[in-house]
């Protein structure tokens, strides 16, 4: 109990949240590794999958120079809020970071839904989704967008009361526990992990375009979420990546951008202003239907 | 589960959640933050422990409770700003982990000095911290000389409202030195007991 409620400053919270960070990234590229030796000796190693890796990585990249432009305006929202319209003061302790972890992993749930359930969202989303491959690397496949819609989620933690610095590291813990879900390497985890926690089983359903799949398995570390609220889908058939239309690039540019460029041709050649408006709000399946509807 | 119902789910856990955030035990909480509209200076809540309670006098003087307090010297969280900013002062209190590492025996109180009040008493210079015969050293201390003092709040318990209320009760026309306040805390560093002083100049 003592342990829990070990009063901490708010430079020990950044500190861990920079450690984590940083660190992670240096496990999981030796991940990474581990797992290219393994298609390496089941001779599934093609040059596409390198190509596709290395892409991810560059994906990264450009993510990051991105949230380099706006970290501080990011942070500075989370600040300003925080700073005067919180209505709680929650202590710095490791009790309040893991009951910010459980909120956050809760507003990633629907974020991650979001993502999926609206147009304009899903544009810088279906990035991450649109490699035929699925390793570690494709945690790292990111969007232009992927900075922006987090905000809007994890924002209430801060008129809870939650200090920014702690919804940052919440946020990163979120994101790290994802990473190492992007493997086929793990089959599936025993019962009760699998009960409770989001794993490399459960993950792989939510990156599939088989049919029973569409649309499951939302979480981020706590799987409970999706079974809770009814989007929850078990790994039974084998799982086939990606996303339709295909992105058959690995070239990190066309990739990076695929999603918006998408969009903006779909916005362009859209037959009327209320048409393109669905286009940003509606799922993305309401524009494939209509094509469909428009070809028959 | 429908949509709605889902969000209603949701929100049942995230107040559940924050909630038990909220009830974890705290070494030392902040009392105060609220403030009554009507009070022309802010008020903010007044910590401070007296190592030397047992010497104070009491004489009833115009029905006003007269305390003396002998010298104290406390160390802790001091800063200038928005008395209505306390609360921050109070956060760089409870994580000062530095000042906790120096405690060598459980604080009998804490307490919080407001002195330097700028002329519309909105700012004040402020400290947070514990009698330094709890610390094995003390780096930055603030001395209060033995002085008397007007008590508004006795020591009992207080709700935030009751501290915020006593200082109304504070005579503004008066030149204020400083006021004091008083958190007493258990064995478990809850707080027990609160009270609330004012130092007039001559």
């Amino acid at each position: 109990m003592d342990l829990l409620t070990y009063p901490l400053s708010a430079d020990d919270i950044w500190w861990l949240e920079v450690f984590i960070d940083d660190w992670f990234l240096v496990i999981a590229l030796g991940l990474f590794i581990v797992e290219m030796l393994r298609y390496a000796c089941k001779k599934q190693f093609t040059k596409n999958l390198i190509g596709d890796s290395l892409a991810n990585f560059v994906t990264l990249g450009l993510f990051m120079l991105l949230v380099a432009l706006i970290a501080l305006t990011y942070v500075g929202i989370f600040f300003y809020v925080y700073d005067n319209f919180r209505i709680t003061d929650l202590p710095l302790t490791p009790w309040t970071i893991l009951c910010c972890i459980v909120l956050a992993d809760l507003a990633y749930y629907w974020e991650h839904r979001f993502l999926h359930k609206n147009g304009f969202a899903w544009a810088t989303h279906t990035v991450h989704h649109s490699s035929p491959h699925f390793n570690i690397s494709v945690a790292y496949r990111h969007g232009p967008m992927d900075w922006f819609f987090p905000l809007f989620f994890y924002l209430p933690l801060a008129l809870m009361g939650f200090h920014p610095f702690i919804i940052l590291l919440a946020e990163v813990v979120v994101q790290v526990y994802q990473t190492l879900l992007h493997t086929e390497t793990v089959k599936k985890l025993p019962r009760p992990i699998e009960a409770i926690f989001n794993t490399p089983s459960h993950h792989r359903v939510h990156h599939a375009t088989n049919k029973q799949y569409l649309d499951k398995n939302y979480a981020g570390i706590f799987i409970i979420w999706d079974k809770l609220f009814g989007t929850f889908a078990r790994e039974e058939a084998q799982v086939r990546y990606g996303v339709f239309p295909r992105v058959s690039s690995v070239n990190p540019f066309t990739i990076f951008f695929s999603g918006y460029a998408k969009l903006f041709r779909q916005l362009f050649n859209a037959p009327s202003w209320t048409y393109r408006f669905k286009l940003l709000i509606k799922p993305p399946v309401w524009a494939w239907q209509q094509e469909q509807k428009n070809k028959g | 589960m429908k949509l709605a119902s889902s969000l209603l789910v949701t929100g049942i856990i995230a107040i559940s959640v924050w909630g038990i955030a909220l009830l974890q035990p705290m070494p030392v909480q902040a009392l105060s933050s609220a403030q009554p509209d009507s009070v022309t200076p802010k008020q903010f809540p007044l910590e401070a422990t007296r190592s030397n309670v047992e010497t104070k006098t009491r004489t009833e003087e115009h029905n006003t409770l007269r305390v003396t307090l002998d010298t104290l010297i406390i160390s802790g969280n001091t800063a200038t700003l928005p008395t209505d900013k306390v609360q921050r002062l109070w956060q760089e209190f409870n994580t000062n982990t530095a000042l906790n590492s120096r405690l060598i025996k459980q604080p009998l109180a804490v307490y919080v000095v407001y002195k330097d009040f700028s002329a519309n008493f909105e700012q004040a210079t402020i400290t947070i911290g514990y009698s330094i015969d709890t610390l094995s050293s003390a780096d930055d201390t603030v001395t209060l000389n033995a002085a008397q003092y007007e008590r508004l709040l006795s020591k009992k318990k207080h709700t935030i409202q009751d501290i915020a209320l006593a200082w109304q009760d504070i005579d503004y026309r008066r030149p204020i030195n400083r006021v004091v306040e008083i958190h007493y805390l258990s064995e478990h560093s809850e707080i027990t007991s609160s009270e609330l002083l004012v130092n007039y100049g001559e």
